[in-house]
């Protein structure tokens, strides 16, 4: 099972239920939705899709979340250079 | 909300990232 890790703990800040992350060694920045964040907070620490899928629903109760989805939405981060597979 | 998003992905103007640094 991959696990997934923040690649650095880059500046992040939570505004109006949009998180907005610089990653300041591209200096980029990426504009994440409320579920989009929380999943990154995690990605503090280790994470496999099955352990963030369970903290979102725990999270969220009324939103159903795929695995397929968060694995998307990682595909997405690494896109962005935020995220990497954890050694 | 219904899924995790990446709302928007852009790089920053060299002139602002370059004041970060120096």
């Amino acid at each position: 099972m991959a696990r997934y890790v923040q690649k650095s703990s880059y500046e992040s800040t939570h505004l109006d239920n949009e998180w907005i992350i610089l990653n300041t060694d591209d200096y980029t920045v990426t504009k994440l939705n409320d579920i989009g964040g929380f999943c990154w907070s995690l990605l503090e620490a280790e994470q496999t899709l099955e352990s963030l899928t369970q903290a979102v629903g725990r999270e969220y109760l009324e939103t159903k979340v795929s695995e397929r989805e968060i694995e998307e939405f990682l595909s997405q981060l690494m896109e962005c250079g935020l995220v990497k597979y954890a050694v | 909300n219904t899924r995790p998003m990446v709302l928007s992905h852009q790089p920053i103007r060299f002139e602002t990232a370059h004041s970060w640094n120096k």
